[in-house]
């Protein structure tokens, strides 16, 4: 189910058309039609299959085993502790199996087991797996009612956000799934529309390019360590951020309201700040279910609750040793940013944050643990800084792969420059974005500066 | 603006995006009239040998192919019928090999000299492979390729006809520099369809590639085993040659061989005995890939030896050089 690609569009406009025909034709006879709300399962479970019939099962299994677990518990009281001990590694399991399998068997355990090599991580696994978990937690914890089938069935399945979130608590999506009705809502349509056009120039204008540009790059040569580092920072951003909006502005066309995921989060003031703007619902859902349960910022062990979770969290991002340094960097950033004494300068702060997510995104892109530390060891090398690494550097950015680079890194700055502005005048990220020319320049840059192949979107692995 | 007007005013900015985009694709990217004048000398030679011969020797393949095989001196030294229907390597496996498809007849000879590197990657068309393919009016070597390969969706294909920030980038690069617009230019271009440049600049890192046919190629192959053999077309692979360093010629040749093994499974693979690997740069133009004059002479004397000679290499003798004895 990707956004990007023409086929995801062919199958929701096939599945529209029917929608409307058997609407049409329920009138036509004049039967009652209440069937929405099944139409709408039935079309996010065709595009689930769609991806694959593996992708569907799984997605299934865990959708299954959460509802009539927590259906059957209620009916026989069972308590909610134990419930929690036994039905969440049971929702755990595939996530486990699939993601960290080869990871835990052949890395850690040295099983050898060749076949864990071969295993291909379904899509969404991450992100519905979370919102499953969140949904037995919330229903259990709070005393909520158990839904009807069909409107769990669109809370956990929903299209728009099944594959890469947002991850959505029962308390925003479900409410709004349980009223669902199709009908052509023009207001509905003009909020959604510009979500979808700026989610696919982050996507495919952007990220796609930056992508494509992405040099390959050595240890020893700070420089050209720190330009792949911005490159990957925008192209991340870009990317997950465009397919974001992408599913909130689809969402939108259909009156449904989503959780909108980032926030301008290189504009961040400091560290905390970034995690309210990157990957809104991951940071929630880490924060409602892990670290508050662990402590929060309480007592003496906060800075433990928080390392804690930011490895936690850098092991959900990918299965390997530079995903929990990547995490672990994180909640030290954290930890240094709540014991520093003074509050720094606006501008201190802000540059300060960038640099250190620019760095650690080093920690995300470079799966290959001795490079990493060799190249994370040439960031703190003068050696490194020399005036023959800045040449090589400037050989980069003569070659044809450099000039596209340094052009989009050039769009990607006057990018976060606008969003910084728009913050700065309408008090939120993407405002000046939505004017009617600068839709219209979006769509032109779209259509002219697309790269031929679309890159997959990179939360898809996660 | 109301939100009809406002909806139409952006679709029609999508449209007209779009529009001048496949404009600009078709008739205006120099790289593609390029391919197309390149193609067109092409197609008058083989037409010319068709009318000589009844049998030709077809050769298709990346850039490699078009800098290194001379149809004229082929012809005209040993009365070997040979076309030169190399391209970019941009276009793409598919879009090479359908091309030398069209042009064969029962009793050709089609030679794929598809450089390793596009085989051992998803060799799906793209970008240019996609624009040349329709603006040469054969749009369904891409949405109908006849192969037991996936078809690009017609939507898909069309909405490709776009330049990319890449072109556009290295095009305004050259337009403020006042350079040509594409390195080459068709009075390059010999009459049997050969290239050659005077340029003289390239680095010396070692041409590599994937250790094993993409799952693509091997699909691809297996289809068009099938259908050369429907339409009496003989097949066989030839390595093309690439600049080498000397230190790494061993590791290169190698990883050919490998590459050969797997190859060999699908068409007979003519024998070379310097398995790609070339360690005189004097015989190199502009890439590691493009042969000089004197590289090119060389390399058709070769290949016409080998044509003539009908040596191929055995599987137990590929699996030496590849190291699996």
């Amino acid at each position: 189910m990707n956004f990007a690609d023409l086929r995801f569009w062919q199958i929701l406009l096939a599945g529209f058309l029917v929608w409307m025909a058997l609407r049409k034709l329920a009138a036509f006879v004049r039967i009652p039609w209440e069937a929405d709300r099944g139409m709408l399962a039935a079309l996010s479970l065709c595009l689930l299959f769609a991806v694959g019939w593996k992708t569907l099962m799984i997605f299934l299994y865990v959708a299954l085993l959460t509802y009539f677990s927590l259906s059957l518990a209620r009916f026989w009281r069972v308590p909610e502790r134990p419930l929690l001990w036994v039905l969440v590694p049971l929702q755990v399991a595939p996530l486990l199996y699939y993601k960290y399998g080869d990871f835990l068997g052949n890395g850690i355990l040295h099983l050898q087991r060749p076949e864990l090599t071969q295993l291909v991580i379904p899509v969404g696994i991450s992100f519905y797996t979370f919102q499953k978990i969140s949904f037995v937690i919330d229903t259990l914890h709070f005393r909520k009612p158990i839904p009807p089938f069909l409107d769990y069935l669109n809370y956990v399945s929903f299209f728009p956000q099944i594959v890469a979130g947002p991850i959505e608590r029962r308390e925003n999506l479900l409410p709004q799934v349980s009223r669902f009705q199709l009908h052509f809502n023009p207001a509905n349509v003009g909020a959604g529309l510009p979500w979808v056009i700026l989610g696919f120039f982050f996507k495919c204008g952007l990220a796609d390019n930056l992508a494509e540009a992405f040099p390959r790059v050595e240890a020893g040569n700070a420089y050209l360590i720190w330009y792949a580092n911005l490159l990957f920072g925008f192209r991340i951003y870009f990317d997950f951020a465009g397919y974001s909006f992408i599913a909130l502005g689809l969402a939108r066309s259909l009156g449904v309201s989503l959780t909108l995921n980032f926030c301008s989060p290189y504009c961040a003031a400091n560290m905390a700040d970034f995690w309210h703007r990157w990957h809104v619902s991951l940071s929630q859902w880490f924060r409602d279910y892990l670290y508050i349960p662990l402590g929060g910022g309480k007592g003496r062990r906060w800075w433990g609750n928080l390392l804690v979770v930011f490895v936690i969290s850098g092991i959900w991002h990918g299965a390997g040793w530079n995903f929990i340094l990547w995490g672990f960097l994180h909640g030290l950033f954290l930890i240094a940013y709540r014991v520093s004494p003074t509050s720094l300068p606006a501008g201190i702060g802000r540059t300060l944050t960038l640099v250190a997510a620019l760095f650690s995104w080093l920690f995300f892109y470079e799966t290959d643990f001795q490079l990493l530390m060799l190249k994370a060891a040439s960031l703190f090398s003068p050696g490194a800084y020399g005036f023959a690494e800045m040449a090589g550097l400037g050989n980069l950015l003569l070659k044809p792969e450099g000039l596209l680079s340094l052009f989009l890194v050039g769009c990607s700055t006057l990018v976060v420059g606008l969003e910084a502005y728009s913050i700065s005048r309408q008090g939120e990220a993407y405002g000046v974005f939505f004017r009617p020319w600068m839709l219209g320049l979006m769509i032109l840059f779209t259509v002219w500066m697309a790269p031929g192949k679309t890159s997959a979107f990179i939360y898809f692995a996660f | 603006m109301s939100l009809r007007t406002k909806i139409l005013w952006l679709g029609l900015v999508a449209f007209l995006g779009w529009a001048t985009a496949a404009f600009y694709s078709l008739r205006l990217n120099p790289e593609v009239l390029f391919y197309r004048g390149l193609s067109e000398i092409q197609q008058i030679w083989a037409d010319r040998l068709r009318a000589t011969t009844a049998t030709q020797f077809i050769l298709v393949g990346g850039s490699s192919a078009l800098f290194s095989v001379m149809p004229e001196r082929a012809w005209e030294k040993d009365r070997v019928p040979l076309v030169n229907f190399g391209l970019a390597a941009g276009t793409g496996p598919q879009v090479m090999v359908l091309r030398g498809l069209a042009q064969a007849r029962a009793g050709d000879t089609l030679l794929v000299g598809i450089e390793p590197g596009l085989l051992t990657e998803d060799g799906a068309p793209a970008g240019l492979g996609i624009q040349y393919a329709f603006a040469m009016g054969h749009p369904k070597w891409i949405c109908d390729p006849r192969l037991d390969i996936p078809a690009m969706s017609w939507g898909s294909a069309i909405l490709a006809l776009r330049p990319g920030a890449y072109h556009m980038v290295t095009l305004g690069g050259k337009l403020l520099t006042r350079r040509p617009l594409y390195r080459y230019g068709i009075q390059d271009v010999s009459q049997g369809g050969w290239i050659r440049t005077a340029k003289r600049d390239f680095d010396d890192n070692p041409p590599g590639h994937g250790p094993s046919l993409s799952a693509w190629s091997t699909a691809f192959f297996q289809s068009l085993v099938r259908q050369a053999g429907e339409k009496g077309i003989r097949l066989f692979y030839v390595l093309p040659w690439a600049y080498c360093p000397p230190g790494q010629a061993e590791k290169f040749r190698q990883e050919n061989a490998a590459f050969l093994l797997q190859v060999s499974n699908f068409m007979p693979v003519l024998q070379d005995d310097r398995l790609g690997a070339i360690q005189e740069k004097g015989l190199f133009a502009d890439s590691s890939w493009h042969l000089n004059l004197e590289g090119s002479r060389l390399r058709t004397d070769v290949l016409v030896a080998q044509l003539l000679g009908g040596r191929m290499w055995e599987k137990a003798d590929l699996e030496k050089f590849a190291g699996r004895e």
